[in-house]
């Protein structure tokens, strides 16, 4: 928890430091793959295959939709053998820009694993590496028995290749309450899918909102923060208003009570909902009854005066 | 379609006395013993066996296949990671009941690899039985349209928008089907079940146009209704469900979160049996859209809590 805490921190420094290095010219994606020394043996057998656009569900089997909320471009897949028999595939996928990277690795990443220093973000879990950098996305599984050291070495052979660091969605991220509450696990995202993968406020969409953030307070008591932002307040207060409207209608939600801007409930799992429009920002809190909320809700109106002023 | 509130209603009285109709007046309970369920849950750490008593629950695989029969399974097989694959304890099960009934031949609808079933612990056992199954080679990801393999269907009966669908022929040759998925997580459809699994009887073309045919990409209604639409094409005999265990973020192909309930499901019923299992991945059915879409068009029971449910520890 301690190094996850601190990679938090460091990335939370990391995203509020102003001008970040701009974008260079677009490298060919398969040049990113690893070098043959980076191999320990493994030579490619599968060639390699690209796949731009819509023909990212010939290389996904299943969950291509999520890429495409966040902005997709084009992905390679690599697939290798070593002389004991063993494979090794590699997929880098290019999204849009490197917010769409940092949200789609966000969605995927696990929360209770400790990232690894690769990438801008990384995670080596079991035989499996994915890692963010600049606007790609990198995962690489292998079955060999003892997998760390090869992902390790085939990881940081692709990060190596990647010249820019990759930068977050720093003003929302800013958003996330952290003062009275341990740092969450933070999940970016730009659409219905996204949300509704964290949690499901309405089986339909009826959001229209820019992006949003989500953290994932996991402490007891557990607790989890949507922000989701809008072009301006008017937006904001009309998407609010359907929200509201769409919740108060499920069963989903008993205890009901809308007054202004806030809203509060309790769902089927004995969560009180918290809903409130603030600013160009609607936000939700759904935590348990342990929880501080009036802090939480403090914090978030508090983040909000400080990037909008 | 039933209302929510109904179910709400129905969820919590059955909460009450548990599915195993403890509490229920003595005549019913005696009644509902004697009945064969229309869900069979079996929970336990021998999966194999698990899957083996549900489908006796059931009546048995006799009550289902006749001797000479050809039996056709679909198996979620195709993934690598931890809870993301059916456990192959489970199809494993199912062959040798199928055996067993008189099968006289089985056929995985879906290629199957050797090293999937090489993951079970009976597989030495179920070894030469293994060597029996048939498989159709071509339906792999990312299946491609063959004359030989497949054909088209303009048009599903009952469907609302599925069209022009390439669907595996083999399916039409089996006189029993068997649908075998894994319960977990998928950040479309949020569950996956058996409702989805039969994707796997088309081609990548037409699973493609699911997701994107509306014109909208992301479109969960217009994916939804889809699936409930390829499975008017054919109903399963039966539903096995491994809910042993099973990712629950970063689905379908994981690494995810994993949940262990050690549970295997077996029904008829397939939008009731998936319904079911979407409360083990903490959703209601009504928060599913497919389930909801399958339900409207008369695939079966959304308000699974109305029908005969047993429970038995293996």
């Amino acid at each position: 928890m301690m190094k996850q805490t601190v990679t938090i921190i460091a990335g939370l420094c990391m995203m509020v430091m102003p001008g970040w290095l701009p974008a260079q010219d677009d490298p060919a994606l398969d040049s990113l793959l690893p070098a043959a020394e980076a191999l320990n043996g493994f030579e490619n057998t599968d060639g390699v295959e690209t796949y731009p656009g819509d023909e990212l569900f010939y290389l996904i089997n299943g969950g291509a939709d999520l890429y495409f909320e966040y902005g997709f471009e084009k992905a390679v897949r690599a697939g290798y053998k070593n002389p004991e028999g063993n494979r090794l595939t590699i997929e880098i996928y290019e999204m849009s820009d490197p917010q769409a990277a940092y949200g789609i690795y966000s969605m995927q990443q696990m929360e209770d694993d400790i990232p690894d220093e690769i990438g801008d973000e990384g995670q080596i879990i079991s035989n499996h590496a994915a890692f963010m950098k600049d606007r790609y996305v990198v995962k690489i599984h292998t079955d060999v028995p003892e997998p760390e050291e090869i992902l390790e070495k085939v990881a940081r052979s692709i990060s190596s290749k990647i010249d820019v660091s990759g930068y977050k969605p720093l003003l929302i991220l800013q958003l996330l309450p952290v003062k009275k509450t341990e740092f969450p696990v933070i999940k970016y995202f730009r659409g219905f899918l996204g949300l509704s993968n964290i949690y499901q406020l309405t089986r339909t969409n009826i959001y229209d909102f820019r992006n949003g953030i989500a953290g994932l307070y996991s402490n007891d008591p557990e607790m989890t923060v949507i922000i989701l932002s809008y072009a301006d307040q008017e937006h904001a207060l009309i998407q609010y208003d359907k929200i509201a409207n769409n919740m108060s209608s499920l069963d989903k939600y008993n205890d009901f009570h809308r007054q202004n801007t806030t809203l509060t409930c309790k769902d089927r799992k004995h969560h009180f909902v918290y809903g409130s429009v603030y600013e160009k920002y609607n936000f939700f809190i759904i935590y348990s009854g342990a929880n501080n909320v009036a802090a939480t809700i403090q914090e978030i109106r508090e983040n909000i005066d400080l990037i909008t002023m | 379609m039933i209302k929510r509130r109904a179910f709400l209603k129905k969820s919590a009285a059955a909460g009450a006395f548990s599915v195993l109709g403890l509490a229920m007046p003595a005549g019913a309970f005696f009644t509902v013993l004697k009945k064969i369920p229309d869900i069979a849950v079996a929970k336990g750490k021998n999966y194999f066996l698990s899957a083996q008593k549900a489908v006796n629950l059931l009546g048995g695989m006799k009550s289902m296949i006749k001797p000479g029969q050809k039996v056709g399974l679909l198996i979620n097989s195709d993934f690598t990671q931890l809870g993301a694959f059916v456990n192959p304890d489970i199809p494993l099960a199912v062959i040798d009941l199928c055996n067993e009934a008189g099968a006289r031949e089985i056929v995985c609808l879906q290629k199957v690899k050797d090293e999937y079933w090489k993951r079970s612990r009976f597989y030495e056992e179920m070894q030469e039985q293994v060597a029996e199954v048939k498989h159709v080679e071509a339906n792999v990801f990312p299946a491609k349209f063959s004359e030989e393999h497949y054909k088209m269907v303009e048009k599903i009966a009952g469907a609302r928008k599925l069209e022009n669908v390439e669907v595996i022929r083999e399916i039409d040759n089996c006189d029993v089907f068997i649908n075998i998925p894994i319960a977990k997580h998928h950040p479309t459809t949020l569950y996956t079940g058996a409702i989805k699994n039969m994707m796997g009887l088309t081609t990548r073309k037409t699973n493609v146009h699911m997701h994107l045919g509306s014109g909208v990409k992301n479109d969960p209604e217009f994916l939804g209704q889809c699936l409930a639409d390829i499975n008017l094409y054919r109903r399963p005999d039966l539903v096995v469900v491994d809910a042993t265990e099973f990712i629950i973020s970063n689905g379908p192909a994981g690494p995810g979160e994993l949940k262990k309930p050690d549970t295997v499901v077996a029904g008829r019923d397939i939008v009731a049996v998936d319904a079911l299992c979407a409360t083990y991945l903490d959703y209601s059915p009504y928060d599913i859209t497919a389930i909801i879409k399958a339900h409207e068009a008369g695939l079966g029971k959304i308000d699974y809590l109305s029908l005969n449910i047993k429970e038995i520890f293996v």
